[in-house]
């Protein structure tokens, strides 16, 4: 024997069903103000190669936008995504012979022509992302061309570690 | 004469409810593009000026109105080698064991000792070089604004060359540079030797 339908239900007000979007929305929007903080303080103008692996330095300045190359222990390259240049080759880098890196040298030469011709101030100054494998020679190879080629600043791009 | 309540009133109100699947389709969407793009090592700059580049900002950047109160023309010469055994640290060109030329060696376990390092060059600063005479400015080429430095009684007070082997690892050469920059004593911050100028190994 079927019973009848209960008259409660019949009246019972429906109760919605759902998520809370609420609470959700307000943890979202807190996610997205600190992630808009990270990217303006870290400046998304500097972004380190993946060509190179950086040494780590307690040093905190800023990082600028200048003329920028990696070093690794396979050469010198422009510091661009995807297929960056070759301005030194390996060979040249571990010659002890080489002061002055050639290929190098005329890159930045046409960058601060570059520089001069759009009638922009020439700072003189050069990023180096360098990675931490390359040796004394090396680098006081690349310094020695940077200063050859009248870049006179010379910044490197480091990994900010805590103070000591 | 009171109304009787309208029936009305019963009825249920109905809730008006805001849509936020929209709103959270956009910030979920933010969220994943600013994720994707965020920098999560955060890097920093290490400027060097080369020797000749930083004579150049010394000599030129004075404040052209009123000369300089001090005469340091003596030079202390610190020079700090990255070798084999460890840290070789020179004043006034002594090469010979001495209050003016003292080793730093590697710890036990075949790393350089950047601590005693830095200790021994506290120890420089405030015995040799001394208290600061003044502060000297100079007109900062990029910035185009005046920065300030303290002067000592030795021109190069400031100054520490460093030479190493020609296969020193880039990383222990930048070490060594923040070891000589300075050093944090009771939450304090004290400078020692900002101004590192690579040498040739002699």
């Amino acid at each position: 024997m079927a019973f009848a339908p209960s008259k409660g239900a019949k009246h019972r007000r429906k109760e919605k069903e759902g998520l809370i979007l609420g609470s959700m929305l307000d943890m979202m929007t807190v996610i997205l103000l600190f992630l808009l903080k990270l990217q303006s303080s870290t400046g998304a103008m500097m972004k380190p190669s993946q060509y190179v692996n950086l040494p780590t330095s307690t040093r905190e300045m800023a990082p600028e936008k200048s003329v920028s190359i990696v070093v690794n222990p396979e050469g010198v390259y422009e510091d661009i995504e995807k297929n960056p240049r070759q301005l030194a080759t390996k060979e040249e880098l571990i010659d002890s012979s080489a002061v002055i890196l050639d290929g190098l040298e005329t890159y930045l030469s046409e960058q601060r022509e570059f520089t001069k011709h759009l009638g922009k101030d020439f700072k003189g100054s050069v990023t180096i992302q360098c990675d931490q494998a390359i040796t004394y020679d090396q680098l006081l190879r690349v310094v020695n061309t940077c200063g050859q080629a009248e870049y006179g600043t010379l910044d490197f791009v480091v990994v900010k570690k805590g103070k000591a | 004469m009171a109304f009787k309540p309208s029936l009305k009133r019963k009825r249920e109100e109905e809730e008006a409810d805001v849509n936020l699947m929209p709103m959270m389709n956009i910030v979920c969407s933010l969220i994943a593009l600013l994720m994707g793009t965020a920098q999560m090592t955060e890097i920093s700059m290490l400027e060097y000026l080369p020797p000749a580049e930083a004579a150049e900002a010394e000599d030129s950047g004075a404040p052209p109105a009123e000369a300089p109160k001090w005469n340091n023309d003596a030079t202390i010469d610190l020079l700090v080698n990255i070798g084999e055994p460890g840290f070789q640290v020179s004043l006034f060109g002594k090469t010979e064991p001495g209050p003016y030329f003292f080793e730093v060696p590697k710890l036990p376990d075949g790393n350089y000792d950047f601590h005693t390092l830095t200790v021994r060059l506290t120890q420089v600063k405030d015995q040799e070089i001394g208290s600061p005479l003044g502060i000297d400015s100079v007109l900062n080429e990029n910035t185009k604004k005046m920065d300030s430095f303290e002067v000592f009684r030795y021109k190069d007070g400031r100054e520490i060359s460093l030479t190493a082997l020609g296969d020193t690892p880039f990383q222990v050469v930048v070490h060594t540079m923040d070891a000589c920059r300075g050093t944090t004593v009771d939450s304090v911050y004290k400078e020692l030797f900002p101004v590192a100028k690579l040498q040739t190994f002699q």
